[in-house]
Order: structure tokens, then sequence, then C-alpha cells
């Protein structure tokens, strides 16, 4: 066992290249950061991630542990994907708040949802983070290292925000729950209407 | 305790002892890292300013940076270069009609790179102004008054900048994490760590005492490695000095990794008469940054506990991994440190 | 490992901004214009700012379900009225509705009316559109429509905020009359936008 253990931890280090000159290696530090961020720093990932995170919160323990993993899969998926087409320039912008969008508006009803209804909006959001979120570095091992640091990011923040909301449950922040998807909810609006326009 | 372990403890042991007598032998000739580039502007009587441009070597390669100049300067003698180890300087005097203030300096092709720049500009009575520009913003509006609020940004930013992106002392403190079980003894760690690099930071810093950077940095690497061993022990059960008092070592070896923190310093330079400040300001940034970092880390940890029931095996596998990357760094520095 | 959850999790949340400073993605950029211009936007108009304090106001007095649903209610019904301005849907005298809503809201609070949930929301919903509207035929045509949208519902509901925690003074007697003399300051205010005073 012992064995395995320590063969398990080498390839985890093998899978970081850019983690294995700590030193001398600061654009691959910036690498890592930017794809870290992305998903907190443009504001249509933002939204997603707070109206799914709200989502999975309130829906309970059971809720969040099918929809993390599947929304952290699916990010890897959409970074993937996203490589490989050539989508429309705001077609994951629109994903996103739609993604966001049919979150928030299940936050504001206060209504839990079948568990497999869930897993499908989960992945659907983490599919758009990762399809608007697709980094555009140069070399392949730069790419990849955004890429995973992306996933870290937004696996991280998912799951602090997730658990932030399913242990905070007294009335007072529940309502708050309620008033923030509102909130994104109308961003979303907004964001449509204006697009209709273009 | 296992044969792998012991193998590891000897290798660490090793590292330590066979380099506290290198470092005194091996001149500071030895590999810098990655550093900001930099551009000290002085005044040379009316109008006339000298230049000195010095950009960071990376693997061999020099920055693909250009100056670009006002229009109006003119050059008074050819630009004369200096290769240094790990950098290139590259020294000119120039004449501006009217003066530098309100120009601007460019720096072209540096939006293409990850460096900083740190300009420094003398005002030719021994004070100088400090500026980082950034490869978002590559030029810079030369305003010869610069306020402290400025350099302490600066140097505050550079503090962040530097530990968040010096994965070996974000490595150190996770490892630290791993034996660390409770807010009181983290509280005490944290301190003791914060101390002692503080410490040698300023020592170093006001030049009291030196290190070269390449065996500090093996023995940065060292000193990972071996927590990221008590870490293990730890979880077999065992108990020893490091994992009863994690604090203690936290201070020793929080000295050693000041040394490597006034090395990015001292890389940056300083504005002068203003060295306590910036330092202070480096200082507390790297408290922010390990700050963030540990908050980060806790703070995920623990929601993902709340969700997910932690299988009991992950702090093993978390410390096999820091210690084996930690090892890989030991040997990689000691390798760079002799070629 | 035995750490308080959650002081653990405010403290990431407070910190994760300042980590922003390390990311040297070009990624936040653009956005915050727009951001600020959209954040700004509702704060510019005085008679904007006063309904949308009245309304945290008035819930107050409503009680329990208002005091959320409200909030709720208003930044969606206030980006639809958005979306007809930006659509460039005629709708007749926006700015006289704007003062309306000032004056009704505010006359509301300074007499403590306790209107059924279904009249409130209704009322509220209705002068959210003359709200939405003037602000939404005034989004910015380029890309930053998206934080334009995010600041403006932001600004907004911190505006709600604002009210509901002045109107949390209520809970004793000389509070509840200055937060009914704030109503009437705000139904005279919005007298003064109707007639030109102003």
């Amino acid at each position: 066992m012992r064995r395995s253990l320590v063969g398990l931890a080498a390839v985890l280090v093998l899978l970081v290249p850019g983690a294995a000159s700590a030193h001398g290696n600061l654009a691959a530090a910036g690498a890592f950061y930017s794809g870290l961020l992305h998903p907190l720093l443009v504001p249509a990932e933002l939204l997603c991630l707070l109206a799914v995170g709200l989502y999975l919160g309130t829906n309970g323990r059971h809720a969040s542990q099918i929809g993390v993993p599947v929304f952290a899969g699916f990010v890897a998926a959409g970074l993937a994907l996203g490589g490989l087409l050539s989508l429309p320039v705001r077609l994951p912008t629109i994903m996103a708040l739609a993604a966001a969008a049919l979150a928030s508006l299940s936050v504001i009803a206060g209504k839990r949802l079948p568990h497999a209804l869930l897993a499908v909006l989960a992945g659907f959001g983490g599919l758009a983070i990762g399809l608007d979120a697709v980094p555009d570095a140069d070399g392949w091992g730069d790419r990849l290292l955004t890429s995973v640091a992306t996933v870290i990011g937004s696996g991280a923040a998912i799951v602090i925000l997730t658990a932030f909301v399913s242990s905070q449950q007294r009335e007072l922040s529940r309502i708050g729950y309620r008033v923030a998807g509102s909130w994104i909810m109308a961003v979303a609006i907004l964001y449509f209407g204006w697009l209709a326009v273009q | 305790m296992t044969r792998a372990a012991r193998g590891l403890w000897a290798l660490c042991a090793t590292l330590v002892l066979g380099f506290l007598p290198l470092v005194a032998v091996i001149g500071p000739a030895a590999a810098h890292d990655v550093r900001p580039a930099y551009l000290q502007i002085d005044p040379l009587g009316a109008d006339r300013y000298t230049l000195i441009w010095r950009t960071p070597l990376l693997s061999g390669m020099s920055l693909p940076v250009v100056l670009d100049l006002p229009a109006e300067a003119k050059v008074l003698a050819p630009p004369k270069i200096q290769p240094l180890p790990g950098s290139v300087i590259e020294r000119r005097a120039i004449e501006i009609p009217g003066g530098l203030a309100g120009q601007r300096i460019g720096f072209v092709g540096l939006e293409g790179t990850i460096t900083d720049v740190l300009v420094r500009i003398g005002d030719g009575r021994g004070g100088q102004a400090t500026a980082l520009v950034r490869p978002s913003r590559p030029w810079i509006e030369i305003d010869p008054e610069r306020g402290l609020l400025d350099i302490a940004l600066t140097y505050l930013r550079q503090g962040i900048d530097h530990i968040l992106t010096g994965t070996d002392h974000l490595l150190f403190v996770a490892s630290l994490l791993l034996i660390v079980r409770d807010w009181r003894m983290l509280l005490k760690t944290i301190t003791a760590f914060t101390v002692a690099h503080s410490i040698t930071l300023a020592l170093a810093t006001f030049g009291l005492v030196s290190l070269p950077p390449g065996p500090v940095d093996t023995l940065v690497a060292a000193s990972i490695a071996l927590v990221a061993v008590e870490a293990v022990r730890r979880e077999r059960g065992v108990t020893s000095a490091m994992i009863r008092w994690p604090w203690i070592v936290a201070f020793l070896f929080g000295l050693l990794h000041g040394f490597g923190f006034a090395g990015a310093l001292l890389d940056l330079g300083f504005p002068q008469g203003d060295i306590p400040l910036a330092l202070l300001m480096f200082n507390i940034g790297i408290e922010i940054g390990q700050l963030i970092f540990i908050a980060v880390v806790l703070a995920t940890i623990a929601a993902i506990r709340r969700i997910f029931p932690i299988p009991g095996r992950a702090v093993l596998v978390s410390s096999y991994a820091i210690g084996i990357l930690a090892t890989f760094w030991a040997l990689e520095r000691l390798q760079a440190t002799f070629t | 490992m035995r750490f308080a959850k959650p002081a653990c999790l405010g403290l990431a949340a407070a910190l994760v901004p300042a980590l922003s400073s390390v990311a040297r993605a070009h990624v936040g950029e653009g956005a915050g214009g727009g951001l600020i211009s959209g954040f700004v936007h509702p704060l510019l108009g005085a008679d904007h700012v006063m309904a949308m304090v009245a309304v945290g106001l008035w819930g107050v007095f409503l009680g329990r379900p208002a005091i959320w649903l409200l909030p709720v209610i208003f930044p969606l019904v206030m980006a639809l009225g958005g979306v007809m301005g930006m659509v460039g849907m005629p709708l007749p005298s926006v700015e006289t509705g704007i003062a309306l809503s000032a004056i009704v809201l505010g006359l509301c609070v300074a007499l403590g009316a306790r209107a059924p949930l279904w009249l409130a929301a209704v009322l509220v919903g209705f002068f959210a559109i003359f709200h939405g509207y003037a602000h939404g035929a005034e989004m910015p045509g380029e890309a930053d429509a998206l934080s334009f949208a995010l600041g403006f519902v932001i600004a907004t509901g911190v505006l709600h905020l604002t009210g509901i925690l002045f109107g949390s003074l209520a809970r004793t007697e000389p509070g509840r009359l200055a937060v009914r003399a704030a109503g009437a300051v705000i139904a005279l205010g919005g007298v003064g936008f109707l007639t030109g005073v102003v």
C-alpha cells in the first residue's frame, strides 16, 4: 500500500510540470494564477459560479455531493472542448448566463429539485465556464497549466460557496440567498435584452 | 519508521550538513532567479541623464524588450553593453531638451512578457523615486516627485507577488499545515515563521549578514522535504520534537526563508533613503500573501470536509507528494549550484 | 483538522479579491469601467435613489414575507423594464412615473401603511418598470454591457439594503417616527420632482 502511495504521489508531481521548477519560472506562476482567477474575474463566469453555488448550497448536502464533482468535471470538459472547437464568440457567455439564470430562478423559488435535474444544471454551468475560460497562451504547457488552474480555482470556489451556503441556513441567510438570486437573474435578463437589441 | 523515511531523513540531513560549509565557499555568482528588469535614471547636469538598463537573462536568453525614449532624446554616448551572470546591463547617456519630466519612456515588447520593470529615478540630490511598470501598461510617464505612498504600495505589491509566486515558500507553509492540527498551534507556528524570516530579511537587507542565493534555495527545498517527512511520521502515530513543537522548526527554517526573501528584495533594489519603509512594506506584503494562501487552503479543505468525507489517507498522500517534489528541487538546485 | 470553519470561510471570502493583485491576466481589464459606470448610474438620479430606499423602508412596515419579497421582485421587474427601454418600446411619461413612485412609496412609509402583500408587490413591480426603463435606455452599446448591468443591479440592491437597515430602526418608537419622517421627506421630494421644483 505504501508503495502505491509513493507511486500516486510521484504521478501527481509529474502532472504539474509548472510546479517542477519552483523558482526561475515566473511565467508558469503567471499562467497558473491567470487560470486560477479567471472564473472569479470574468463577470459572466463569476455570476454562473455564484448562482450554481447558491443553488447547490440551498439544495442540501447530498445535492452538493453530486453537483460539485459534476460541475468541476464539466469545467474540465469545457476547457478541453473549447480548445478543440471554435465557437461563436458570445456563445460561452450566453451559456454561462443561461445557467446562472436557471440556477438563480430555482434559488428564488426555494424549491428543491430532483437530483438528475440538479446534475444537468451543474454540468451545464461548469461546461459554460470551461468554454469561456479556454486559455489563449502560446505553448501547450502553459495552456495545460492555466486549464488545470482554472479547474482548481472554479472547483475550490464552488466548494467554498456551497459549503458556506449549506452551513448558513438561518432565516435571514436564506432571505439573503434569494435576494442574491434575484440580482443575478436581473443581470441575466438585462444582458439577454441587450443581446436581443444588438 | 520505515526504510524510505529513514532514507529521506538521511538525504535531508546530508544536504543540510553538507551545505553549511559550502555556503561560505561559494561566491555570489550562483544562479539567480527570474526577477524584474530594472531602469535607473540619474540626472547628469541640465537636461542630461544617464540611463542604466538591466534586463534579466531567462535561461540564457535576454529579455526581448527595447527602450523607447522620447523622440527629442539625443544619444550623447552610444550604449555600452556589459553582460553579467544572469543579466545584461546597458548604460547610456541622453540629452532631452526641456528635461524628462512629463515625458514618456516606453518598453517595446514588454507586453509580450511577464516581466515587471522597476524604474528608479534619481533627483540628483541623493533622493530617488521608484515606480513599477507592468506588462499590461508597458510605459512610464516620468513624474520625478513621487510620494511615499507610491513607494509603499510598490513594495507591498512586490511582497505579495513574491510569496504567491514563490512555490517553494508556499509549499513549506503547506507542509507546516499538515503537521499543525489546531488553531493555537497554527497561530504559534505561523507567528514563529514570520518573526524568523523577518529577522533574517532585515539583517540581509541591511547587509549585516549575507548568504549566496544558490545554497539558500537548496536548503529551503530541503527544509520542505524535512517537514514533509515529519508529516508522514505524524500520520503513522510517531511523535517527535518537530511534531510536538512545530513552531520551533518553523522558526529555525524561517530564518532560512528570510534569506530567500532578502534575495528577491535586493534584486528589486531600493528607493534611496527609504530602505526601512521598503523593507517594512515588502515584509508586510509577504505576510499578507502568506495569510491569503493559508486562508484559501484551509477554507477549501474545511469546505470539502463539509461536503465529502475526506479519506484518511489524504494527508499521507499530500505529504509524500510535497516530499518528493521538494527532494527533486533540492537535487535540482544542488546541481544548478555546481554547474 | 479542527479549524473553526465559518471563520475560515469568511476570511477566505475577504481575501480572495486581494489575490487578484497577482493575476497578470488581462481578463479583468475593460470590465472595470463598465462596472463602475453601471454602479454609479442609479446613484446619480436623486429620484431613483429615494424610491429605492423607500422600497427597503416600506418592507420593514409590511413585515415578514414582504421584507424579502420586495427586494426580490424589484430587481427582476426592473430588469424587464430595462429590456423594454433597450428595445425602445414606447412607455409614456417615464420621468413622471419615477417621481410618482417616490411620492407613493414615500407616503406608504410615512403612513406606515400595511397593504396586503399582493398589492405591495404589484405596486412596487409597477414602479420598477419605470426605473428600469430609464436606465435600460442608456445602457452602453459596447462589449461591457454585462459589467454595466452587474454594477447597476448591485447599486440598486445596495440602496434597498440601506433602506432595510435604516428601517430596522423602527423597532423602537422614536425610530419608527424617524423612519416615517424619512418617508415623508421622500414623498415631498417626489412632489418636487413631479412639479419640477427640485
